[in-house]
């Protein structure tokens, strides 16, 4: 399996790591929504997940997230941000995001919502 | 590297005062790993760093609500062992006709109210489906505590995120802002409580029979007690339960050794115990 994970933090990064890096998950980082939807549209380009940060430079999570589904089609986007209004929740789901994951978060939570959308246990 | 324990009993007292919950020696090992990984949670490089802030500026909303979580971590969320709430939907309330009343449940030990919200929730998504159901759902806990944000159905940013998919949190809870935090909370919506209530009850002391249920959840509550005290409130469940009536226990118990009067049943994942046609009559 492989994660995409979109995020302007290399402490985010490196928190992801320490959080699925022992779960066999392959994960790869960008960090900004550009970035991003160039790397889906590379050529042989496959992804099973992606872990969408809201506010970055260049091209924010949300901008991004409809050009991303465009490509990706079925392949779930999780949002992942410290913005928790309601409103915000309601727009990025609209946009096409499978499910949303507020910071801070733990384990449990983010390991969760991944195994609830994939059907399958993320350790 | 070791935490000092000036900060253990910093955390431990905030705990114990908040939750109930209480780390002394003999389980002090399990807070240190959970205030190891509240700091790596918050960013902070380790426990000393996290009580560095916290020393200089207070501990902030999110901050307290986080410790809280972790201190209470697994004890309960939303939809938990989602292959018991599959069966709920596609298999027991299809299945269960009780002509001239509502299907009634009983969540024998509901905590903080997770339990009972999800269930009513899993009511409105087969109501939306074309499938609507009248229920009575009874939710009791022996702490009086837990019942009272059960109650209320007040959940912080932490609590509303384990198990619960985003669509149903915006369909089933409103936000509300706490006055002196920058956390919100989220409120369950009065709708999704208008089939249920909420009562303080002890399972091993004498309380009145409300059945007959369709159903009793007593989610890891035995794993806590001795085999008489299990004995026990088993014989007594099967008293409540309605004939055929099931019985759902947490994913680590079973009534192995401890009751004949249940058939063992597994659907997908879930395992539930059917009461026997003749058992109720000797319960």
């Amino acid at each position: 399996m492989k994660f995409l994970i979109v995020d302007d933090s290399r402490a985010v990064h490196a928190y992801l790591v320490d959080l699925l890096g022992g779960s066999g998950v392959a994960l790869q980082h960008v960090h900004n929504g550009e970035e991003a939807v160039q790397a889906v549209k590379s050529p042989g380009f496959g992804v099973d997940l992606v872990l969408l940060d809201w506010e970055m430079p260049v091209l924010s999570g949300i901008e991004a997230l409809p050009r991303l589904k465009a490509i990706l089609g079925a392949t779930p986007v999780v949002m992942m941000t410290s913005k928790n209004a309601m409103a915000d929740i309601a727009l990025a789901l609209e946009r096409g995001a499978s499910d949303y994951v507020i910071k801070p978060f733990t384990k449990e939570i983010l390991t969760g919502k991944i195994g609830q959308i994939l059907g399958r246990e993320v350790a | 590297m070791a935490i000092s324990p000036e900060i253990i009993k910093y955390f431990s007292s905030l705990i114990e005062r908040e939750t109930g919950i209480q780390y002394g020696p003999v389980n002090q090992h399990l807070l240190e790993n959970r205030l190891r990984d509240l700091a790596k949670t918050l960013g902070f490089a380790d426990v000393a760093m996290l009580w560095a802030e916290v020393q200089s500026r207070g501990l902030r909303g999110v901050e307290r609500d986080t410790i809280l979580d972790l201190a209470t971590n697994n004890e309960t969320s939303f939809f938990r062992d989602p292959e018991v709430f599959e069966f709920f939907k596609n298999v027991f309330v299809p299945q269960c006709t009780t002509p001239g009343r509502p299907i009634k449940i009983w969540c024998a030990a509901c905590s903080t109210g997770q339990e009972p919200y999800s269930l009513a929730m899993t009511f409105d998504q087969l109501a939306l489906a074309g499938m609507p159901r009248s229920y009575d759902l009874v939710a009791t806990d022996i702490s009086e505590r837990v019942l009272k944000q059960a109650r209320e159905g007040l959940y912080s940013q932490l609590e509303i995120q384990r198990g619960l998919a985003a669509t149903l949190l915006l369909r089933y809870f409103e936000q509300t802002a706490v006055e002196g935090s920058s956390a919100p909370k989220f409120r369950v919506k009065p709708e999704l409580k208008r089939s249920l209530s909420f009562q303080k009850l002890n399972l091993l002391e004498p309380w009145v029979n409300k059945g007959p249920f369709d159903i009793v959840f007593c989610r890891n509550v035995l794993i806590y007690q001795d085999v008489e005290s299990k004995k026990k409130i088993i014989s007594r469940l099967a008293g409540t339960l309605a004939p055929g009536g099931y019985l759902v226990l947490g994913g680590a118990e079973s009534l192995l050794g401890l009751s004949s009067d249940f058939d063992m049943q597994l659907h997908g994942k879930a395992c539930v115990y059917r009461l026997k046609a003749l058992a109720r009559a000797s319960a």
